[in-house]
Formats: structure tokens, C-alpha cells, sequence
């Protein structure tokens, strides 16, 4: 009993330790020395938000002129400090493990959201190939997983759109068959998606997001597709209706709200909605007017 | 606050820490990357479709072409205008920019097919509440932008420029009709026929704007009202800047004075604004001209008063002979181009054959020439039938003036400054009278030659530049209204230059000021006038210089010292008067010169007794030219002592005086 007792004690000594140091390294936030990957994903996670803002900030459109690729004050790119940041880790720590693929998708992803899409396609191919690292734990598809998965095809989408914003005298539109052809590979693959391994409609942060890109690619094309009215040609289609365009993409986002979101977005009024999900409520409830 | 944990399991805690960190940092870390990061969705479309024919209204129609200049959209619009729905890239994309300027442009907000922050719908232009506020607007905005059409900087160049040279006037400058027309001929010339690309042309076009504002700001001609006063100039210019490239005509633009050319057409515009239908004309003929300077005699634009002068000298003369100087041609070139060309070979010329003259031809000179030469043409057109013809009358014409102007008097007395100025008072003179001018340049060059040598000595004792032109200009009237003038050809000369002379060599200088000898000279100019022909017969025997100096050699004796100033030259012009009128007796040596001296001696002698009776300073002139007529009439034996003759004659003279 004795030794039972010492045994015993001696593994509640060992877990309050292990739970001692679990509770004081996240503590020692920003402590460099002693979880210094941590520190230096927090630190571009930080700065990647203070760049989104920018971001955010010059996509407002301005009167007229304004729609080019969004560039900082001083003339860099936009997220240029990020991806600095992200050379760093990188150089640092290497490019192979789960963190560095993580990386490599929001690298992708900066790029797309400030339009370098040149740049975009050129990492394309790691993102695409950094899915097999980025399987959660649970087997559950993980965010960035979904990104890279499609990736590919929210390039496509997003270069025509970008095209409709071209302010350059002369330059064409976007082709609205590529935009199609990217918002429906998207349905489809996140169609092919093992839906019990979805996360919950309250936590996901990939796969609605993904789905509201479709859906927004899809209004373009109704947008454009609108100007031929009743005879359209292809690849507008007839009856070439609104309820036609926006309701693909209302289905798709339906599929990754909750049924209380889904009555937040029909304006049933509901408290426990997650802010950052209120947009993809809205895109939802917009679609099905 | 003393440690809550025991201190060895504080210390166990920091060896976990040390021994599990890297573990641990790989935990918090692949944490750290499934947190929640924020994605932009793409942007929200625009409903354009509804909007789609009051778009295209907009920019067919008002402003609305301007816009699209302004944005270098016009092209854009084609694309769009010719097959509006259509959703191929190539008509979407031009298509999306126009709609969202035309929102922008007509204050339309859009629907958004999406759901959109309203902070996030776009920034609205902020204070630009009127149709003209937004024009403005994207003007300064374009050119921020570095969105430079032509359009944009013809717009900001003329604003600019009348902000400049207008100040605070630039807006009455650009209200009133007729500055307005002006500055729309300009941007018309420039920007409306012509490339408005190269930063040159915005360089002339700021220059050729100030001049046009300095020239109109104080002194706009009243009867022009809107009309295109300047439209020919500019034109011209234009084509200029088009053969002879930007440098060429912004050398003209610059130089000094130009404003004052651009007053001076602007003004013979308003003189006959009838003109203005010549527009075409004109342009064609400014066009040759510039261009024969530009390419022949382009050192002539560093004389500002040259290339001024002769453009402002062909402007003014062109407007007042339309159909000789404007539409006339010669050798398929307009005249006035061609008469230049002349002038400026036949001035070139002479230049490197004359010291004396290469250092007179200046600006002013050359503009002179040029101004004489179009005023023979213009009144005798036939005369000119080639370019030959001109070149012979220029060269004639400065041939002439200059050996009138290389008299080693002149030479001596004036300096070249005054020569100069002689020269184009001269010049300024026999363009008086064009007519005469055109037949007879070299017996009017020879006329002033004489004129210039009789007036050397008056001109030593203080005989002014002006003195000496009113003589020429007498001289010149006089041979211009007397046919038989002209028939004594060089004989005229050298009876002014004998008389001259005589002036010059006689007695009676002390008596007689520089003004008074100038009277005495024109006195003489006038008798030769009126009996030229006896006075060639006199000249042909050499018989003037003595004559002269006899009279005034005679009237030098006087003892009544009733003969000097107005008194002497009254005399002395009455005698000379009455010898000629009677100057047969003179040629035929019936009478002598040393007769006449005689007489006048003794005659004087006797009015001298006579004073205080029956003569005195106001009648003696009178006396005298009654002696010398009855003398002349009936002539006899002149002796001293005086003969009955003589005395009979004086006699019935001063009896005729009191009635």
C-alpha cells in the first residue's frame, strides 16, 4: 500500500508538473526560447491580420481608378511584411512540416486575395500538394486542407472576376465558361467530400467559405448573363433567370449552415450566431430573395 | 506574495520545461495553425444590366463624350456601342469599365447583386455635387493618375495657362465670346486637326496661348465679337510645327514681342473683318512664309524684329490688298512668300558685297525693304510678273539706298545707328508714294542720293535726321507729281547736288542756321519743281551751281542788312524763282551769272538809299525779283557805276512798290 501510495503519488506529482508547464508555456506567450515555432506562427498570424485589414481597407472601392491590386502605402504589395514573415519560418524551420504547409496554403491564399494571381498559380502546385499534410488529427478535413484542395480552382474564379475590375482601357472581361467551370468543379468536389467528416456547420471555416466563392462566381455569371435577357447564347443558358444562378449557390452554402443559422438568415432573429459566419448567413439569405 | 507551489515541484516543472519544450512547441504550434484566420470573398457585382441603354445615352450625348476622353475610354465605348449585350470578354470588360464610370460620372448608385456593407459600397466623391464639379474633377484626377490623353492635357495646359497669364481674369478670359473663340481656334488648330502627343506641342501651345491672352487682355478689338480672329496665325503655326518640327516654331513663339504680332493680325482682322473669309487664305500664305524662312533663312529668327516685322509687315499688307498680296501667286507659291524669299536673297546679297550696308540691314531695315517692295507690288501688280521681277526691283531698291547711304558726308556725320534709321526712313518715304515707288526706284534712290549730298554741309552745321527726311520726302513728292521731274531723270540729281553745292560754298552761311538752309533747299526743290525743264536745260550746260551761287553771292553783298533769316530765303527763293522763269536768257548766255550777281549788288545798294522810303525788310524780297524780272525781260549791259538803264529800271521798280 505503501509503495502504492508512493507510485500514486509520484503520478500526481508527475501530471501537476505536466500540467504545471502546460499552463505556464502558454503563459510565456511570445517566449521565443522556449516555443519559438509557436511564437513565430503567432507573430504571421498577427501580422497577416493587420495586412488583411489593410487589405480590406484599399479593396473599398475608390471613384473610379481604384481597382487595381491593392499596394501599401509605400508602394510594396500587400501582405508584403507576412510573406516576409513566412520566408523566415520557413528558412528557420524548414518546409516539411505540417506548420510549413499551413503556410504554404496562406501564402496561396494571400496571393489570391490581392490578386497576384500569377503568383498564385506559381505556388499552386505545393498547395495542392501540401493536403496530405494537412489531415487533422480526428481525420476530420482540416480548413487548410479544403483550401489547398481547391485552390486551383478559386484562382480561375477569382482571375475572371478580377478581369470585370480591370480598369485598363481595352482589356477584355472575364470568360464567363472558365467562371462557370470554376464554381461548379468546386460543387463537386466539396459533393465528393466524406460529409460525415465535415466539421460541425457552427465551427467550419473551409468548406463555407469555399462554397460562398462558388456561389459568388456564380452571381457574376448571372450578372453578365442578365444583358441577353431571354435569348441568351451560350454559356448562358436559358431561362437565364436569377432564381437559376443564385439558387446553385444558395444550395451550396445551405449545405455548411446549421438550421439555426439558416433561420438568422431568413432574419429570424438568433444570438448564438458566430460573427464570423455572418457573412456567409447573409450571402445565403441575399441568394434566396 | 510568497510561491503558491512546495519548490521542489517548482523546480520539477522547470526541468519538464526544459526536457518537453520542443514537443510541447509542436503542440501549441500545429494549434496555432488551425486558428481562425480571416478570407476575403471575392467582389460583389454590380447590377448593370437595367442601366444598360441610360448608359450608353450618357456617353453618346453632353458631356459625356469628354468623360471618355477623359478616361481614354472612347474606344471602349465603340467596342461596347456596337454590340451592347454581348457577353464575350472582349465587350464584358469594356462594358464593366463604363458602367462604373457612368455611375461615378451621372451620380447613379448601383445595386449590388450581393450582400454589401454600405461602408463598403464604395467612397463617394465628396463635394461634387454638380454635372461641371465631377468634369473638373476627373480632369485633375486623370492627370494625377498619370492618365494623360491629349484631351486631359490640352484641358489642364489651357487652364494653366490662362491661370498664369490671366490670373484672376482667366475666367472672364474663357466667358467672353470673343477670347473664348480664341482660345477654341487654338485648341482647335492644335489638339482638333493635329497630334497633341509630344510635350513640345504642349510647350507651344502654352506659349502661343500666353502671347494670345497678353495681346487680348488689354486691348481686345471691339468689332471681332466671336469670330476667329487668330485662326489663320494659329493654323499656320500648326502647319509649321508639322514640316519644320516643334523647335523651329517655338523659337518664333519665343521671341520677344510676339504677343505683339499676335495684336497686330488680330487687329488687321478688326480693321476688315471681312478678312476672316480669307481664313484659308491666309494660312496657306503664313504657312509658305514661315516655311521659307524656316528652311532658307532661319538666322532670321534671331533677330526678333526681323521675323516679326516682315510676318506683321506681310500680315498688314496682305489685309489691305487682298486680291494682289493674299491671293496672289508667283512662281506657284503665294506672292508674299516669294516676295520675302526675294527680299531676304537680295538683302543676303548685297550684305557681303557692302560693309557699310551688311552693318544697316538689320531687322527693321529688312522689315522696311519688305514693306516697300509689297506696297510697289500691290499698286502696280503687273510690273511683278516673276520672281525675277522682284528680285530686280529689291536689289535696285537697296542698291540704290545704299550708295544714298555710303556718302562719305553721311558716313562721317551720322552714326550707324542713325544710318540705320536713315535708311528705313528712306525706305519709309518712297513706300509713300508706291506708284512712283514701282517705276522709277533707281531715279528715287538717286533722288535721295542728291538729296543727302545738297544736305551734307547743313547736316555738319546741325541739320537733323528729320531735316534731311522732310527734304528727301519733298524731293520724293515733288518727282512723284511732276512727269517732267522724271524726265530729267539724273539731271535732277545732279541739280539738287549743284544747288547743294552752292548752299554750301556761298557767303552767306553766317546768315543762314541749318532750319534756314533747309528752307532754302526745299525753296529750291520747289522751283525746280515748277520749271523743271528749264532747270535740266540749265544743268545740261552746267549753268545751276553758278547761277545759285551767283544769286547768292549777289544777296551776301547786301548793305542793308534788311536780308537774313525768313527774309533772306523768301529773297533768295523768289529770285531763283524768277532767274529760271526766265532762264532762257540764261542758257542762251544772253545773260550771265555774274550779271545777275551785278545786279543783285547793285540793286541791293540801291534799296539800301531806299530805306527809311520806299523799302524795307518786308518788301525787299518783293524789290528784288522785280529788278531781276524787268532785268530778264529786257536785259542790258550791266555796269558799275550803274547804268541810266539800270536806273530807269530800279525807278519804275519802286514805284510799282507803294501802289
Amino acid at each position: 500500500m505503501r509503495r502504492a501510495s508512493k507510485t500514486w503519488q509520484a503520478r500526481t506529482r508527475t501530471r501537476m508538473v505536466i500540467l504545471l508547464v502546460l499552463l505556464i508555456i502558454p503563459m510565456l506567450d511570445g517566449c521565443g526560447l522556449l516555443a519559438p515555432k509557436t511564437a513565430a506562427l503567432e507573430k504571421i498570424h498577427a501580422t497577416y491580420r493587420t495586412d488583411f485589414q489593410q487589405l480590406i481597407q484599399l479593396s473599398v472601392p475608390e471613384p473610379a481608378e481604384s481597382a487595381t491590386r491593392p499596394k501599401s502605402e509605400a508602394g510594396q504589395t500587400a501582405f508584403a511584411e507576412t510573406l516576409r514573415q513566412i520566408r523566415d519560418y520557413r528558412v528557420k524551420y524548414g518546409e516539411t512540416s505540417q506548420e510549413a504547409a499551413h503556410l504554404k496554403v496562406l501564402e496561396g491564399m494571400i496571393y489570391l486575395q490581392s490578386n497576384q494571381f500569377g503568383m498564385a498559380r506559381l505556388v499552386a502546385t505545393d498547395v495542392a500538394a501540401a493536403q496530405s499534410q494537412l489531415k487533422s488529427g480526428t481525420g476530420d478535413y482540416a480548413r487548410d486542407q479544403l483550401l489547398a484542395m481547391t485552390f486551383s480552382d478559386l484562382i480561375s474564379g477569382w482571375e475572371e472576376i478580377a478581369k470585370f475590375n480591370d480598369t485598363t482601357p481595352g482589356h477584355p472581361g472575364g470568360d464567363l465558361s472558365k467562371l462557370i467551370g470554376a464554381a461548379d468543379d468546386i460543387k463537386a468536389q466539396l459533393d465528393g467530400l466524406n460529409q460525415t467528416k465535415l466539421a460541425k456547420p457552427e465551427v467550419d471555416e473551409g468548406a463555407i467559405y469555399i462554397a460562398t466563392n462558388a456561389a459568388i462566381f456564380y452571381v457574376w455569371v448571372y450578372s453578365q448573363c442578365k444583358f441577353q435577357g431571354q435569348n441568351p447564347t451560350p454559356p448562358c443558358i436559358a431561362p437565364n433567370t436569377k432564381q437559376q444562378w443564385f439558387g446553385k449557390g444558395r444550395e451550396l452554402i445551405g449545405k455548411y449552415l446549421s438550421d439555426i443559422e439558416k433561420k438568422a438568415a431568413q432574419g429570424e432573429p438568433q444570438t448564438n450566431v458566430p460573427a464570423g459566419r455572418l457573412r456567409y448567413l447573409s450571402w445565403y439569405g441575399f441568394l434566396g430573395r | 506574495m510568497p510561491l503558491p507551489i512546495a519548490i521542489p515541484l517548482a523546480i520539477s516543472a522547470i526541468k519538464a520545461l526544459l526536457r518537453f519544450r520542443e514537443q510541447v512547441d509542436t503542440i501549441l504550434s500545429l494549434n496555432e495553425a488551425s486558428a481562425g484566420l480571416p478570407f476575403a470573398l471575392p467582389p460583389v457585382p454590380t447590377d448593370d444590366a437595367p442601366h444598360l441603354q441610360d448608359m450608353l445615352a450618357f456617353f453618346k450625348t453632353g458631356r459625356g463624350p469628354m468623360i471618355l476622353q477623359l478616361r481614354d475610354l472612347q474606344d471602349d465605348f465603340a467596342v461596347v456601342a456596337q454590340d451592347p449585350t454581348s457577353i464575350s470578354p472582349a465587350v464584358s470588360g469594356p462594358r464593366s469599365r463604363l458602367f462604373k464610370l457612368y455611375y461615378e460620372a451621372a451620380g447613379v448608385q448601383p445595386t449590388f447583386l450581393g450582400p454589401v456593407d454600405p461602408a463598403m459600397q464604395g467612397k463617394a466623391i465628396q463635394g461634387l455635387e454638380t454635372a461641371d464639379m465631377r468634369l473638373a474633377y476627373y480632369v485633375v484626377q486623370s492627370q494625377r493618375l498619370s492618365h494623360n490623353p491629349a484631351l486631359v492635357r490640352v484641358l489642364l495646359a489651357t487652364a494653366d495657362t490662362l491661370l498664369e497669364f490671366a490670373g484672376e481674369n482667366a475666367n472672364l478670359f474663357i466667358s467672353n465670346p470673343q477670347t473664348r473663340s480664341l482660345v477654341e481656334n487654338l485648341i482647335d488648330e492644335f489638339a482638333g486637326k493635329r497630334d497633341f502627343t509630344d510635350d513640345g506641342a504642349e510647350e507651344i501651345f502654352k506659349s502661343l496661348l500666353g502671347a494670345t491672352i497678353v495681346a487680348f487682355a488689354n486691348n481686345p478689338p471691339v468689332n471681332l465679337a466671336d469670330k476667329p480672329a487668330l485662326k489663320a496665325l494659329f493654323a499656320a503655326l500648326g502647319d509649321v510645327r508639322q514640316s519644320l518640327g516643334n523647335d523651329f516654331v517655338a523659337k518664333i513663339i519665343s521671341v520677344d514681342g510676339f504677343e505683339q504680332l499676335v495684336a497686330a493680325y488680330a487687329t488687321e482682322v478688326a480693321k476688315d473683318p471681312s478678312f476672316l473669309t480669307q481664313n484659308a487664305l491666309a494660312q496657306q500664305v503664313l504657312t509658305a512664309t514661315l516655311t521659307q524662312i524656316g528652311k532658307n533663312f532661319p538666322q532670321i529668327i534671331d533677330d526678333p524684329k526681323a521675323l516679326l516685322g516682315v510676318l506683321e509687315v506681310g500680315i498688314g499688307a496682305a489685309a489691305a490688298n487682298v486680291p494682289t498680296l493674299l491671293q496672289g501667286q508667283l512662281a506657284g507659291q503665294p506672292l508674299l512668300a516669294a516676295v520675302l524669299a526675294g527680299v531676304l536673297k537680295q538683302v543676303s546679297t548685297l550684305a557681303l558685297a557692302n560693309h557699310l550696308f551688311a552693318s544697316l540691314a538689320n531687322g527693321q531695315f529688312l522689315t522696311d525693304v519688305y514693306k516697300s517692295t509689297l506696297q510697289a507690288i500691290a499698286a502696280n501688280p503687273i510690273q511683278f510678273g516673276n520672281q525675277n521681277d522682284v528680285e530686280k526691283f529689291v536689289s535696285d531698291l537697296i542698291v540704290g539706298l545704299a550708295n544714298a547711304l555710303s556718302q562719305q558726308a553721311l558716313s562721317q556725320l551720322f552714326t550707324i545707328d542713325t544710318l540705320r534709321l536713315l535708311a528705313s526712313e528712306s525706305l519709309t518715304v518712297l513706300a509713300a508714294d508706291p506708284q512712283f515707288l514701282t517705276s522709277h526706284n533707281q531715279f528715287a534712290t538717286k533722288l535721295l542720293a542728291a538729296v543727302f549730298k545738297a544736305s551734307a554741309t547743313a547736316i555738319a552745321d546741325g541739320l537733323t535726321r528729320d531735316d534731311l527726311m522732310d527734304i528727301a520726302t519733298a524731293a520724293i513728292k515733288a518727282a512723284a507729281d511732276n512727269i517732267a521731274l522724271l524726265n530729267l531723270n539724273d539731271q535732277l540729281a545732279a541739280t539738287i547736288t549743284a544747288a547743294g553745292d552752292a548752299i554750301a560754298t556761298s557767303d552767306l552761311l553766317p546768315l543762314l542756321n541749318a532750319q534756314r538752309r533747309k528752307a532754302l533747299l526745299l525753296s529750291v526743290l520747289e522751283t525746280i519743281a515748277a520749271n523743271p525743264t528749264v532747270w535740266g536745260q540749265l544743268q545740261d550746260k552746267h549753268l545751276i551751281q553758278p547761277l545759285v551761287q551767283a544769286i547768292l553771292q549777289g544777296l551776301a553783298t547786301d548793305p542793308t542788312h534788311l536780308l537774313s533769316g525768313p527774309v533772306l530765303v523768301d529773297a533768295a527763293s523768289r529770285i531763283l524763282q524768277a532767274a529760271v522763269r526766265r532762264g532762257q536768257q540764261c542758257i542762251d548766255q544772253t545773260v550771265k551769272s555774274d550779271d545777275v550777281k551785278q545786279l543783285l549788288t547793285m540793286a541791293l545798294n540801291r534799296a539800301n538809299q531806299e530805306i527809311g522810303k520806299t523799302v524795307d525788310g518786308k518788301n525787299l524780297p518783293v524789290f528784288l525779283e522785280r529788278v531781276l524780272v524787268a532785268f530778264l525781260n529786257a536785259p542790258f549791259a550791266v555796269a558799275d557805276p550803274p547804268s541810266a538803264d539800270f536806273k530807269k529800271l530800279v525807278d519804275i521798280v519802286l514805284a510799282g512798290l507803294n501802289q
